[in-house]
C-alpha cells in the first residue's frame, strides 16, 4: 500500500506540478515503518544466500544449517535438485519481520515466513524457538522445491505456468514434509471432527487461507501418503500438466474417483479420532463460560478492594483487539458484558496486543502489567484496577519483544521473557524500585511464561532446556532467585506451559499435552503438580550444561518425587490456567473453533480425584547439552557484506486507442534491490501520432524511491508532452478541456511516519511548463516551484467492503508559483476527515467532511461525481476551485453467507451481501458562492440519496451498486429520474 | 491453382512442425560401446521440449527422441541436423523404437495410444486406441511390448499393430519402468513393488514376486540377474529365472530413491537422489565405491570400459573410473539430466533440460 501510494505520489507530482499532490492518489493507509537501520551481510551456503544482521548471526548460522538439512531431505522426497542459489532472509523477530520491504503488505502476528516467487525469496523471522525456526524453515523450503518442480514440469510439457496447485496441496504439503504433525496441528483436527466444522476434500475451497485448510491440507496430505504411498504426493506434482483442474489430476495419480477419495479420507480421520472420544470431556460442559463471545485469551484474575470478583482478559470481539474486563460473582459467573479496558490497535501506545503469546499479571494491590507493541518494541504497561488510572511503562534497550510479565509478590519487581536482537528468548527480572534489569537466562532455549513463587525466592517457568529438549519436548523448571540455580519441576517428553503458582506456594498449575502411542498428540489439559517434594535440595549442586540441576544426581544424594494431577481429559485444548483465591482454576479453553475464557470449579475435589495421577521423576543423571547444528565460516560458508544488486520487478508494455487520445503506447519497468529497500521506476510512453511526432509526444519519468530508513524518500526526473485533457485546467475549455502541454523538471517526496497511524508528507517539484490552448489564444509559459506538506492520519479498521471502524483524515497546505514569469500563483488548503461509528458489530454509520481551496492565478479546479463521492453526478461534471463536500452512510448487512442459498457465490468467494443507505451533498464555487456556472454545477449546492448493494469477490474486489435521486437547488428540489450506478472499490 | 494450394499446404506443414517424417534407412554395424573420457560437445539441438526418463534410441546413424510436446525428432547422429519431426499425440513420455522400417510410438495423451509409422514412406501405417501409454517399449523379434496405464503389458506386432497377447496385472496398479526382457521372459515392475516374469512368446505368467518397495524406474537385467531399484532405499538383486532374492540392500534413509541400475558381471552402479552413485560388487557383497556429485541423479547411469557416466540434476555429467569411483571428467551442460544416458561407441547422447538432445564424442586421444 506504502508503495503504491508513493509511485502514485511521485507520478502525480511530476504530472500535475501544482498542487503537489493528487485529488485522488492513494493517500490514507497505516505506515509500515523502518525503526532499524539492519546492516545486512550475506553467509554463502552450497545452495543458499543467507541474509541476516550481525546481531543474529549464531541464529542465522542455525537457519543456513535447518536451510541445508532440508535441502537434502527435501532433494529425495522430489527427487531433485535447484539449479539456482535460493536467497533467504532471516529476521531475528516478528517484529524486525514485520518491517521487511520484501512484501509491501503489512504482516500480522502469527505469520511465521513467506515465499515470494518473483524472485525466488524466502523471508523467515525466528521466535525465541529454534524447533520452529526450523520447522518455518522446512517449511518455506518444501514450497522453494514445489515451485521449482512444477515450473519444470510445466516447461517439458510446454504448458504455459498460469496454473496454480491448490493451495490445500501446496500449503498441505508444506506441513506434512515439515516435520511429524505438532499438538496445533492435532488439536485443530479433533476439535474439527468432533465439532463437525471439517470440511470435506471437495468444499475445501471455501477455508481457503485459513488455519483450518493448512491443517487440513496437511491431514490430507498424510492421508494420501499412508493410504496411497509417499510417492503419490509427488506424482501430483508431476501429473499437473494433465488437467487445469487439480481433482482429475488426483483422481488420474490416485486412480479413484475424486468423491471416493473424499470418502476415504473422512472414513480414515474417523478412524483415526473417534476413538480417543473414550474418556473426554469438552471444555463447554466440564467448565462454566466466563467470556465466550469471539476471541477471548490469557486471563487474569482480580479481587478488588470492595471484593467484586473480576477477571481480565486480551480479546478480540469486533475487529480490534482490546484488553477487557468482567465482574464475576462467586461462582465465577460473569455479571453483564465483558467492557474494554484499554483500547488496543487505535493508538500509538498500544499499537498491537500478543494475544497468543503473551499472559498478564496483576499485583496484589491491583495493578495489572501486559506488554503491547509501541513504536519500534515491545514494552511492559501497568495501570492501577483500583484508581483505574494507567501507571508507568517500562520498555528496555535491545529487548524487542516482551512476553508475559508477572509481577512479584511484593509488587517490586517484574520477570519477563524477552527477544533480544540476536534472536533467542530469555528470562528478566526488572527491579522497578532500582530501574535495574536482571538477565537470569543467556543461552540459545526457548524460556517461557515465568511465575513468581509467592516467597519471592522462585521463578517458575517453562523451557525446551530440558535433557528431552533435542525432540521438542518442554519442561518446568524453578529459578532460584537467591541461587541462581535452576531445577526441573517436570520431567518428560511432554510441551508443559504456562505455570502458575498457587497461592500457599504448595502447587503449580500448568498446561501439557503428550503423544499418544500412535505418536499423535492427546488433548492439552489442565495439570497441578506439587511445587514441594519435601525434600530440601542442596543450592550448591553443580549445574549441567544445559544451566539446570538434575535433582537425584549423586551429588544430590536424595531421590525426589513429586505428584503431578491431571484435572481435566480434553477433547481439544486448554491454554494458560490461573487459581483464583476460592477453590477455581480460569482458563482459555478452544474449542469449536472458538477461543473462550472459562472457570473450573471443584479444584480440591478434583486434586484429590483427579483424572490421572503421574509421579514425576527428573533425570537421574547430568543431562548431555543438546545444540543444533550451525554452519560457521570458515569451514562450510563464506561471510560477506550485502551488495545492493538490482533485479527486474515488473516489465509491461502497453498499447491503447481511443477517440480522444488516438493510439499510444508505452512501457513501465520496475526494479528493487534483494531486500525490496531500493526501488527504480522507468516509465515510457509515447502519445505522438506521427513518426516525426515522436520526440515531442514522448512522456517519460525516472523515478527512486529509498524504503530502508524510517523517512521514505523519493525523487525523479521526468518529462511529458503531448496533448493532454485536463478538467482541472481553469484555462481548458469547460465542454471539452483539451490542449498542449509540455512539462519538464523533477520532484522530490519525503514521508516521514510518526506512528503506525500517522505521517507527515513533503513534497516539492520544479519543472518548465508550456501550455497552448489554440481556441483560447493561450500560450502560457512558467517555470513553475510546488511545494505541499500533508499530515495524515489513520487507524481506521477495514471490513470485507471499507472501513467498519475507526477514524481517517489529511490535512495538506501547498503553494505554487511561477518564479520566471508569475502566471501562475496559488493556494492549496484541503481538509478530508472521514469517522466510523461502529453502532453494532456488522453496523456502521461512516461520515465524510471535505473541504477544498484553490486560491490564486491559475488556481486549478476540484472535480466531483462518480463512486467515488458525490453520486449521481458524472464523474468530472461538477467542478469548481473551492469546494466542499459530505457524505454520509448507514452501511448494514442484508445476507450473510449468501452462498448457503446460492452455492455457486462460494467459489466466487461471496462472503456477505450488504447495503447501504446514503446521502452526499457538495458544494462548488470559483469566485462568488453563490456564482452559478451550469456547466460544471459550480455556484448551487447539490447532493443525492438512496441505496446500495456491495458485493466482495475473492475477498479483495468490491461490486458497488447505488440507486438514489439527486437532489438540486439547494437540495430543496428531487430529480423525478432515479440515477442508477454501478462501480467497483471500497467504500471511502 | 492446384500448385498454388500444394504449396500453400507445404508451407503450411513446414510452419506447424506437421512436416512428415521420411528417413533413408541403412542398417549398419554397430560397435561395442565405449566413449572414453574425455569428451566434448559435438553438437547439441533443439528439440522444442523435454524429454520422459528414457534415453535417445540410435538406429541406422540416426537418433530418436520422443518429447513432452508430443513429437517424435530424428537426429542424424554425425551432424546433429534435423531430418524430421512429426507430431504422434499430445505427449510422447515413453521412448519410442524402430522394429525394421517401422517406427512404433507410445503415446501417453492423445487420441491414440500407439502408433505405427512407416519411415521410409513417412505415413502412419495403424494406430490402437485404448489406454495411454506412460513407459517406453520393448522390442521381441519383430514385435514390440508394453505396459498401459491400467497395467495391461501387450505384445503387439509391429507391422499392422495387431495383438498378439495380453496380460492383465492383478489390481490395475500404476507402472513407469519400462519392461525389459531376457531370453524369452518380460519382466515388469510396478508401483507397488511386485514384479512379474512373462513368457514373451504366450504372455503366461512364469514367476512373481515383491521387492518391498515401489518401484519407478526400468530394472535391469544381466546375467540372469535381475536388478531392481526401488524409490525407498532398497536395491535387489533377484533371479531371473525364479524370482529368488539372491541379494539386496537397505539405505538407513528410506526416502532415497535409485536409479535404474547399471549392471556389469557382479559389478552394480546406480545412482541415487542423495546424490550419491555406488558402485557394489554383488557376489562379494561389497560397496566397492561411492562417488559424491552433490546433486540428485535420477537418470540411469552408463558403463562403459573402464568409465561410468552418469548425470545429476545439477546439470553436470561425471565421468567416473570404475576402478575406484573418482573422477575422470565433469561437464556442465545447460540444464538437468534426468533421462537415461545413450552410449555409442565413441560418443554418448545426453537429454537435458530445458529441451536439447547433446552429443559428446571422445576428443583425440582421450583415453
Amino acid at each position: 500500500m506504502r508503495l503504491a501510494r508513493i509511485c502514485l505520489f511521485c507520478v502525480c507530482v511530476a504530472w500535475l506540478a501544482a498542487p503537489a499532490v493528487a485529488q485522488y492518489s492513494f493517500y490514507f493507509g497505516r505506515n509500515k515503518i523502518q525503526y532499524k537501520d539492519f546492516d545486512w551481510t550475506v553467509l554463502k551456503t552450497e545452495h543458499f544466500d543467507v541474509y541476516f544482521y550481525p546481531e543474529m548471526q549464531t541464529l542465522a548460522e542455525h537457519g543456513a544449517a535447518f536451510a541445508e538439512e532440508a535441502y537434502e531431505e527435501l532433494q529425495n522426497r522430489f527427487n531433485f535438485s535447484l539449479t539456482n542459489r535460493v536467497p533467504i532472509v532471516f529476521y531475528s523477530s516478528q517484529l524486525h519481520f514485520k518491517q521487511t520491504n520484501i512484501t509491501d503488505g503489512f504482516i500480522p502476528d502469527g505469520v511465521g515466513g513467506f515465499f515470494e516467487f518473483l524472485k525466488g525469496r524466502v523471508v523467515i523471522p525466528a521466535n525465541g524457538n529454534l524447533h520452529r525456526f526450523r520447522r518455518v524453515v522446512r517449511h518455506e523450503m518444501v514450497h522453494v522445491f514445489t515451485l521449482n518442480k512444477l515450473v519444470r514440469v510445466y516447461r517439458d510439457y510446454r504448458i504455459p505456468p498460469d496454473r496454480f496447485l491448490p493451495l490445500w496441496f501446496t500449503e498441505g504439503l508444506a506441513e506434512y514434509w515439515s516435520g511429524p504433525q505438532d499438538y496445533q496441528h492435532e488439536m485443530i483436527m479433533r476439535d474439527a471432527i468432533y465439532a463437525n466444522y471439517l470440511v470435506p476434500l471437495e468444499n475445501i475451497y471455501r477455508v481457503s487461507g485459513t488455519y483450518v485448510m493448512y491443517k487440513e491440507g496437511e491431514a490430507l496430505c498424510r492421508f494420501i501418503s499412508e493410504q496411497y504411498g509417499e510417492e503419490k504426493l509427488l506424482q501430483m506434482i508431476e501429473n499437473a500438466w494433465m488437467d487445469r483442474d487439480f481433482r482429475k489430476v488426483m483422481e488420474f495419480t490416485l486412480r479413484e474417483d475424486y468423491q471416493l477419495i473424499n470418502d476415504r479420507w473422512l472414513t480414515w480421520l474417523r478412524d483415526t479420532y473417534y476413538p480417543r472420544l473414550d474418556d473426554v470431556d469438552v471444555a463447554t460442559l466440564d467448565a462454566d463460560g466466563v467470556a465466550v463471545r469471539g476471541f477471548n485469551s490469557k486471563p487474569a484474575y482480580y479481587r478488588q478492594k470492595n471484593g467484586q470478583r473480576q477477571v481480565y482478559f486480551t480479546g478480540n470481539h469486533d475487529g480490534y483487539s482490546n484488553l477487557f474486563y468482567v465482574d464475576v460473582d462467586s461462582l465465577y459467573r460473569p455479571q453483564g458484558d465483558p467492557r474494554i479496558l484499554v483500547h488496543g490497535e487505535r493508538s500509538d501506545e498500544f499499537e498491537s496486543f500478543h494475544v497468543l503469546d503473551s499472559r498478564m499479571s496483576i499485583s496484589q494491590d491491583g495493578r495489572i502489567a501486559f506488554v503491547t507493541k509501541s513504536g519500534e518494541s515491545d514494552v511492559i504497561h501497568t495501570y492501577d484496577l483500583e484508581s483505574r488510572t494507567p501507571g508507568p511503562v517500562y520498555a528496555f534497550d535491545n529487548k524487542v519483544a516482551i512476553y508475559s510479565p508477572a509481577w512479584s509478590p511484593d509488587g517490586e519487581k517484574i520477570a519477563f521473557v524477552s527477544i533480544d536482537n540476536s534472536g533467542f528468548i530469555d528470562l528478566y527480572v526488572y527491579d522497578i524500585g532500582r530501574d535495574e534489569l536482571l538477565r537470569l537466562t543467556n543461552d540459545t532455549y526457548d524460556d517461557r511464561d515465568p511465575s513468581w513463587s509467592p516467597n519471592g525466592r522462585q521463578l517458575v517457568f517453562s523451557s525446551d532446556r530440558t535433557a528431552l529438549g533435542h525432540s521438542n519436548a518442554y519442561n518446568l523448571f524453578t529459578y532460584d532467585l537467591d541461587h541462581g540455580s535452576i531445577d526441573y519441576l517436570t520431567f518428560g517428553d511432554h510441551h508443559d506451559f504456562s505455570p502458575r503458582w498457587s497461592a500457599d506456594g504448595q502447587r503449580v498449575v500448568y498446561i501439557s499435552t503428550r503423544r499418544e502411542a500412535d505418536g499423535r498428540f492427546g488433548g492439552q489439559d489442565i495439570y497441578v503438580v506439587d511445587a514441594d517434594p519435601g525434600v530440601e535440595v542442596d543450592p550448591h549442586v553443580a549445574l549441567d550444561s544445559l544451566g539446570t540441576r538434575p535433582v537425584s544426581d549423586e551429588s544430590a544424594g536424595v531421590p525426589q518425587q513429586r505428584w503431578a494431577h491431571r484435572l481435566t481429559s480434553l477433547t481439544t485444548a486448554a491454554f494458560d490456567p490461573v487459581w483464583t483465591d476460592d477453590d477455581h482454576i480460569l482458563f482459555a479453553s478452544f474449542e469449536n473453533y472458538r477461543f473462550s475464557i472459562r472457570s473450573l470449579g471443584g479444584v480440591d475435589s478434583l486434586l484429590r480425584y483427579p483424572r490421572a495421577r503421574e509421579s514425576v521423576a527428573p533425570p537421574l543423571a547430568v543431562a548431555k547439552p543438546w545444540e543444533f547444528d550451525r554452519l560457521n565460516e570458515p569451514t562450510s560458508v563464506e561471510k560477506l557484506q550485502y551488495k545492493r544488486r538490482y533485479g527486474l520487478d515488473i516489465a509491461q508494455g502497453q498499447i491503447s486507442s481511443n477517440a480522444v487520445w488516438g493510439t499510444s503506447g508505452g512501457a513501465v519497468l520496475a526494479f528493487s534491490d534483494l531486500l525490496g529497500n531500493d526501488r527504480l521506476f522507468v516509465t515510457l510512453y509515447s502519445t505522438s501520432q506521427y513518426t516525426n511526432d515522436f520526440l515531442r509526444g514522448l512522456n517519460i519519468n525516472l523515478s527512486r524511491v529509498h524504503l530502508s530508513g524510517r523517512a521514505n524518500v523519493g525523487y525523479g526526473i521526468y518529462r511529458y508532452g503531448g496533448l493532454r485533457y485536463d478538467f482541472t485546467d481553469p484555462d481548458a475549455p469547460l465542454e471539452f478541456p483539451r490542449f498542449w502541454e509540455e512539462v519538464y523538471g523533477g520532484f522530490g517526496a519525503v514521508s516521514f511516519p510518526v506512528s503506525m497511524f500517522r505521517r507527515v508528507e513533503i513534497s516539492t517539484s520544479f519543472s518548465w511548463d508550456d501550455k497552448q490552448i489554440p481556441i483560447r489564444r493561450i500560450n502560457r509559459q512558467a517555470l513553475l516551484l510546488s511545494n505541499a506538506v500533508s499530515l495524515v492520519h489513520d487507524n481506521a479498521l477495514f471490513g470485507m467492503n471499507g472501513p467498519v471502524d475507526g477514524w481517517r483524515g489529511k490535512l495538506t497546505a501547498a503553494y505554487t508559483t511561477d518564479i520566471a514569469y508569475s502566471n501562475v500563483n496559488y493556494v492549496t488548503l484541503e481538509a478530508d476527515l472521514r469517522h466510523y461509528l461502529r453502532l453494532s458489530r456488522h453496523v456502521t454509520f461512516a461520515s465524510r467532511l471535505l473541504g477544498r481551496i484553490n486560491h490564486g492565478r491559475e488556481a486549478r479546479l476540484w472535480f466531483m461525481g462518480g463512486s467515488w463521492d458525490l453520486r449521481g453526478y458524472p464523474l468530472f461534471d461538477v467542478r469548481g476551485k473551492k469546494a466542499w463536500f459530505t457524505s454520509h452512510e448507514l452501511r448494514f448487512p442484508l445476507i450473510n453467507a449468501p452462498s448457503a442459498y446460492i452455492p455457486p457465490l462460494a467459489i466466487l468467494g461471496v462472503a456477505s451481501i450488504r447495503g447501504a443507505l446514503f446521502f452526499d451533498a457538495a458544494h462548488t464555487w470559483n469566485d462568488g458562492y453563490h456564482d452559478r456556472i451550469n456547466p460544471i454545477f459550480a455556484g448551487e449546492t447539490i447532493g443525492s440519496t438512496g441505496f446500495g448493494l456491495r458485493l466482495n469477490l475473492f475477498g479483495g474486489f468490491v461490486l458497488r451498486y447505488d440507486l438514489g435521486y439527486r437532489l438540486r437547488e439547494g437540495l430543496k428540489k428531487r430529480d423525478n429520474r432515479l440515477f442508477r450506478q454501478f462501480f467497483f472499490g471500497f467504500d471511502f | 491453382m492446384v500448385l498454388t494450394f500444394r504449396l500453400l499446404l507445404c508451407l503450411f506443414l513446414a510452419l506447424t512442425g506437421c512436416a512428415g517424417l521420411q528417413v533413408d534407412l541403412r542398417p549398419r554395424a554397430t560397435a561395442e560401446p565405449a566413449p572414453n573420457a574425455p569428451l566434448e560437445i559435438a553438437w547439441s539441438y533443439n528439440a522444442r521440449a523435454g524429454f520422459g526418463p528414457d534415453a535417445a534410441q540410435s538406429f541406422d546413424g540416426y537418433i530418436l527422441v520422443g518429447t513432452r510436446q508430443g513429437e517424435v525428432h530424428v537426429i542424424e547422429e554425425a551432424s546433429g541436423r534435423r531430418v524430421g519431426t512429426k507430431r504422434f499425440g499430445d505427449v510422447v513420455n515413453g521412448a519410442p523404437v524402430v522394429v525394421g522400417r517401422t517406427l512404433v510410438v507410445p503415446v501417453a495423451a492423445g487420441r491414440s495410444a500407439l502408433i505405427g509409422y512407416d519411415l521410409r514412406r513417412a505415413q502412419v501405417l495403424w494406430r490402437r486406441q485404448g489406454t495411454p501409454i506412460h513407459t517406453g517399449l520393448v522390442v521381441v523379434d519383430q514385435d514390440v511390448i508394453l505396459v498401459d496405464l491400467d497395467g495391461t503389458v501387450q505384445r503387439i506386432r509391429s507391422g499392422d499393430g495387431e495383438l498378439v497377447w495380453a496380460y492383465e496385472l492383478p489390481e490395475m496398479p500404476p507402472v513407469h519402468a519400462r519392461p525389459v526382457v531376457t531370453s524369452n521372459m518380460v519382466v515388469i515392475a510396478d508401483e507397488k513393488g511386485r514384479v512379474y516374469n512373462l513368457d514373451t512368446n504366450t504372455g503366461e505368467l512364469i514367476w512373481t514376486t515383491t521387492v518391498r518397495g515401489p518401484v519407478g524406474v526400468t530394472p535391469a537385467i544381466e546375467g540372469g540377474r535381475l536388478v531392481v531399484s526401488t524409490t525407498r532405499g532398497r536395491l535387489c538383486v533377484l533371479d531371473v529365472d525364479t524370482g529368488e532374492d539372491l541379494w539386496h540392500v537397505d539405505l538407513p534413509d528410506t526416502t532415497v530413491r535409485f536409479t535404474t541400475p547399471a549392471v556389469r558381471g557382479s559389478q552394480v552402479v546406480v545412482g541415487a537422489s542423495d546424490g550419491l552413485l555406488r558402485m557394489w560388487d554383488i557376489d562379494a557383497n561389497v560397496l566397492n565405491w561411492t562417488f559424491d556429485g552433490g546433486e540428485a541423479q535420477t537418470a540411469a547411469p552408463v558403463m562403459t570400459g573402464h568409465l561410468v557416466y552418469v548425470g545429476s540434476m545439477g546439470r553436470r555429467l561425471y565421468a567416473i573410473r570404475k576402478s575406484d569411483g573418482t573422477l575422470a571428467q565433469e561437464i556442465e551442460l545447460r540444464g538437468r539430466i534426468k533421462s537415461s544416458l545413450a552410449v555409442q561407441s565413441d560418443a554418448l547422447i545426453v537429454l537435458t533440460e530445458p529441451r536439447y538432445v547433446v552429443r559428446l564424442t571422445q576428443v583425440n586421444g582421450g583415453a
